[in-house]
């Protein structure tokens, strides 16, 4: 009875996946980045058989103060510059309305809408406290999310009117919503910048990647700005 | 009886693996500047009021309920039960969607409500306490209604014989015998309510003021100002603490 509870408890700790397994590559990306990177991510998994790659999506704020405090991250991909990350994306916070919104310019939302933004602390808040300066708007978000990506589900779901996200959430679901660029565009500009945390091969080898011709196309596509 | 070496040690390992990270968190909370790092009380005000009300609806309405699943014998109630309790183990996401899908101004019922008033739910202080009594209420009912059905038979029989009927029983004899169950149940379900986050922050949003909740403060402070977040955590770990101690005895009668 001491042996087997003793040994299922080893089993159970030993059965927890961790990030530190051979061939796992850990990522830590900005939460705009979730629909596009868990794409990209699954099309290395099926070019290299065996290899898991792992994501943390959340804001770039929070995820940096995980790594400091130890995090596991093989490559972190941060929406504003970081120490010892190089320059890689250029993204742009936009209005998002649903598409047949009554909002047709940013000074409308001085009427009755309900519309968010992110939090001040993460990328995509403090870029539109930055575009908010130069607009006249006097009404206030009714929330401010703590990442972009919960703030573009409210904005899908039709719980809120209007949501300042990026011009890449806008096109990840432009079934439902558009955007409506603020007048400054350079404010409303964010630039990710990427490294690479630890060296193993998996980890050399997916960043290769992510810097590739390949990876920087559908990139494009999806509506960054790319090197 | 003898305890085996290997059951202490397996004991000693259970209660390190809670106790270590909150001594951790007491060991290094910012203690020479604890007060001034909490100079913004708004969304303490704020989850005290919210889930305080939240425990009031969850009592008015959970014992009710406590009641008629202890003592009605409809066969419907089999089903009912589980489901009524679900919040206990469902994960917070999940009640947020439950919610949004239910009060959000696309909702089953939301819908009617915004295109009736032009109100809805979704990023008002209403939401925080609805999210509350949703996680909180099945604690009472849990715990009132193994405890309605523990009142000794005497009792009961005895009321019937004065001819006391049912709702007399109820509020004149059960409630007044259960007062410790359903304070017991209550403050589980403010414990739950003060510390709901997953769920509030999907169908509430955060906005200092009107939603943004004690936790949630915690968690964008981490952000700002770490020692901030830790003064918090502190002082939530201090009332945990608090309430679990003033509730050894209830608890332990209310488990049995």
């Amino acid at each position: 009875m001491k042996k087997i509870s003793l040994m299922a408890f080893i089993a159970l700790m030993a059965s927890i996946p961790n990030a530190y397994a051979g061939n796992s590559v850990t990522v830590f990306a900005a939460s705009s980045l979730t629909e596009s990177y868990t794409q990209i991510g699954k099309q290395f998994e099926k070019s290299h058989q065996g290899v898991k790659i792992n994501f943390a999506f959340q804001a770039s704020t929070t995820l940096a103060k995980q790594i400091k405090e130890g995090a596991p991250a093989d490559i972190f991909v941060s929406a504003e510059k970081f120490d010892g990350g190089s320059d890689y994306l250029v993204n742009r916070v936009v209005l998002g309305v649903p598409l047949n919104s009554a909002i047709k310019k940013i000074s409308d939302l001085n009427n009755k809408f309900i519309w968010i933004q992110c939090a001040h602390e993460v990328p995509c808040g403090a870029a539109a406290d930055a575009v908010l300066k130069k607009e006249n708007v006097s009404t206030k978000p009714v929330s401010y999310e703590p990442k972009v990506s919960s703030a573009v589900a409210k904005l899908v779901s039709g719980e809120v009117d209007a949501a300042i996200i990026y011009r890449t959430d806008v096109l990840a679901n432009s079934k439902k919503i558009k955007a409506i660029e603020f007048s400054d565009r350079e404010s409303a500009k964010t630039t990710y910048q990427i490294a690479q945390l630890r060296r193993n091969r998996w980890a050399s080898t997916f960043m290769n990647y992510l810097n590739s011709k390949a990876v920087l196309k559908i990139l494009a596509q999806k509506g960054f700005e790319v090197k | 009886m003898k305890i085996s070496a290997t059951t202490k040690l397996l004991a000693l390992l259970a209660t390190l693996v809670i106790v270590a990270p909150l001594f951790s968190l007491l060991a290094k909370a910012p203690w020479s500047h604890f007060f001034s790092s909490l100079t913004d009380l708004t969304a303490i005000k704020l989850s005290l009021w919210t889930s305080l009300l939240a425990t009031v609806i969850a009592i008015l309405l959970g014992v009710p309920l406590a009641w008629v699943l202890a003592k009605s014998q409809s066969r419907a109630l089999e089903f009912i039960r589980p489901l009524v309790l679900a919040p206990i183990v469902l994960p917070p996401t999940v009640a947020g969607i439950a919610l949004i899908s239910l009060m959000g101004r696309n909702g089953l019922l939301g819908r009617f409500i915004y295109e009736a008033t032009g109100w809805a739910a979704p990023f008002t202080s209403t939401a925080v306490v609805l999210a509350g009594v949703f996680v909180g209420m099945p604690f009472v009912v849990l715990i009132c209604e193994s405890n309605f059905r523990q009142l000794p038979k005497e009792i009961e029989d005895a009321a019937l014989i004065d001819r006391a009927d049912g709702n007399e029983l109820f509020q004149k004899i059960a409630i007044p015998q259960s007062r410790s169950a359903i304070a017991t149940g209550g403050i589980l379900a403010w414990a739950r309510a003060i510390g709901e986050f997953g769920a509030t922050l999907m169908f509430a949003g955060s906005l200092p003021s009107t939603t943004q909740t004690w936790t949630m403060l915690i968690y964008q402070e981490l952000d700002i100002n770490v020692d901030t977040a830790y003064a918090l955590s502190v002082l939530m770990l201090i009332i945990g603490v608090g309430i679990v101690f003033s509730l050894r005895k209830p608890l332990r009668e209310a488990m049995r």
